[in-house]
């Protein structure tokens, strides 16, 4: 059995409306994908989907070969908006070794071994010197650090991100792509869902679209045919010659017209 | 010092001061995580859902502890079901059970004539009517809540801070938020005696978020708010004695005394200003 992730054939409701349907394919271990689509096709559906947020209506997911749950900690997984009560009594050491729950058990100490990895996770975060302060006295860009940081330090062997490049600074932007670069290397699978079809261009090998369900897998430069984005955006998209305009405006506080150069042929 | 030492010459106050003690620290304990994750008016319902409980263990001759536990978690179980579908909204539910419980026990305790025990015991706090055996039982009961709470610490606390991550490093959520009530169902029945069903959600509360004004992390919010939930005790119980008023009310309103104090010179408020624009 090969590493990958497998989807066959799944669906996902939320009460009686289908979020997700019949989906299936096949992510490699290592593959980093961008996973777009407009805003209500799914997208933060099957990443809740994968780290058991929520149940499957059909169908099946394996990791591996393995069933979800028979995997505890090594999907690891950055939600769009952390919710979290942000005045709770939490230094930023304290939330990245919650990561390391999953590998230490209830009951141990927390061993140097432990600490090590959450100070060398800080670091490449750039928030080691952070480490004391309360969670809730950081900006927004530092917070989705210390909670990189934190799924960086469950040493997962798939990490999905959800808008991790939406209404960031650039610091985190920059760090968060250095990040992609070095899981890279460690044959981490990497899932992350973007409204940047650039960005998803640009930086990603695999791009996965989604409306509902799965309109389009495969490497970047065969995904992104106009066609494919007209099936996927719809009446979200003006195209005008060369030019492809996705109209994202209902949904983003900065109001964004994402501009897609060169796309129509 | 002889107005400190002259009460504890009887041997009722000593048993008194010794719960207080214990009910200050196991209630203060469990009340981080009541305020850290918004229980307080859950705490609330389960105390006066002790009432029925009472009454009916004593219509049926059993343990009135027994009773009152498992009315405690009764309500707890109904709270989480009725709420469950999202049909109605916690509060809304917990304010129909609380008051159900409420006017449930007043019925059946009015309507027992014979009834031995004070209904404003029940209700305020009787901490000088403790027996030896009730001491014993408080005791080891605290001490069973305080070392669960310590062997659970890194579950609760990544519960409790962040759900989502809880569920996606599978823990057993659902497992663990029972066994939050529970405790909290154990330490409000040993509570009844010292403060009563009315005061504590108090006891719960005050201490807990006392120590969330001047605490950075979770250890050291526990440790002080053990420390202001033990002095209040201590205080409040010299107040009673005193002053002749019920114990409840004498450690509930040291209690919340210092919570005003800390709350005037918090740093944590002023930085909380300061970093929310």
């Amino acid at each position: 059995m090969r590493d990958q992730i497998e989807f066959t054939d799944v669906s996902v409701y939320y009460q009686d409306k289908p979020a997700l349907q019949h989906v299936s394919l096949q992510i490699p271990q290592g593959t980093q994908v961008a996973v777009v689509g407009p805003n209500g096709a799914g997208k933060s559906t099957l990443f809740k989907v994968l780290v058991g947020l929520l149940p499957l209506r059909q169908g099946k997911i394996t990791i591996h070969g393995l069933s979800l749950n028979a995997h505890k900690d090594c999907v690891a997984y950055l939600p769009q908006h952390e919710e979290v009560d942000w005045r709770f009594p939490v230094t930023v050491r304290d939330v990245v070794m919650m990561g390391r729950l999953g590998h230490q058990g209830w009951l141990k100490m927390t061993s140097s071994q432990d600490k090590e990895i959450v100070r060398q996770c800080m670091g490449k975060m750039n928030v080691l010197d952070l480490s004391e302060r309360p969670i809730g006295d950081l900006s927004g860009g530092q917070q989705q650090r210390v909670f990189l940081a934190r799924a960086l330090a469950q040493e997962p062997h798939i990490l999905l991100m959800d808008e991790p490049f939406t209404g960031v600074d650039l610091v985190t932007q920059e760090i968060t792509l250095e990040l992609l670069k070095e899981l890279k290397t460690r044959n981490v699978t990497v899932m992350v869902s973007t409204h940047d079809l650039n960005m998803a261009k640009q930086y990603f090998e695999s791009v996965l679209v989604i409306n509902k369900e799965l309109v389009a897998y495969g490497d970047a430069a065969h995904v992104f045919s106009k066609e494919t984005i007209l099936k996927a955006f719809g009446t979200h998209l003006l195209t005008m010659n060369d030019l492809i305009l996705v109209d994202d405006c209902c949904s983003h506080d900065e109001g964004v017209e994402e501009v897609v150069h060169g796309m129509g042929h | 010092m002889a107005w400190v030492i002259e009460p504890l010459s009887y041997a009722f106050m000593q048993r008194g001061l010794a719960a207080a003690l214990i009910v200050g620290v196991v209630c203060s304990v469990i009340g981080c995580f009541v305020v850290l994750k918004s229980m307080a008016f859950m705490g609330d319902a389960m105390a006066h859902a002790i009432l029925p409980g009472v009454a009916v263990a004593y219509l049926l001759q059993a343990n009135l502890f027994v009773g009152a536990l498992a009315a405690a978690i009764l309500v707890a179980l109904g709270i989480g079901y009725f709420s469950k579908e999202g049909t109605i909204k916690e509060d809304t539910v917990i304010g129909i059970l609380f008051s159900f419980a409420l006017a449930l026990g007043i019925v059946l305790i009015s309507s027992i004539r014979s009834y031995a025990v004070d209904l404003s015991h029940i209700l305020f706090g009787n901490v000088l009517g403790v027996s030896p055996q009730d001491l014993w039982l408080t005791g080891i009961l605290a001490g069973f809540v305080i070392v669960t709470i310590i062997v659970l610490y890194k579950p609760l606390l990544v519960l409790s801070f962040d759900p989502i991550l809880a569920s996606s490093l599978r823990l057993p959520t659902g497992l663990l938020r029972y066994t939050l009530l529970i405790l909290l169902s154990l330490t409000i029945v040993v509570s009844i005696q010292s403060v009563g069903v009315g005061l504590v959600a108090a006891m719960l509360v005050t201490p807990a978020a006392t120590a969330f004004l001047l605490a950075r992390r979770l250890p050291m919010m526990m440790l002080l708010s053990a420390l202001f939930g033990s002095m209040a005790s201590l205080i409040g119980l010299y107040v009673s004695y005193y002053a002749n008023v019920a114990s409840g009310a004498g450690i509930v309103l040291t209690s919340s005394l210092f919570f005003i104090v800390v709350f005037i010179f918090s740093p944590r408020r002023s930085r909380a200003q300061y970093w929310r624009k």
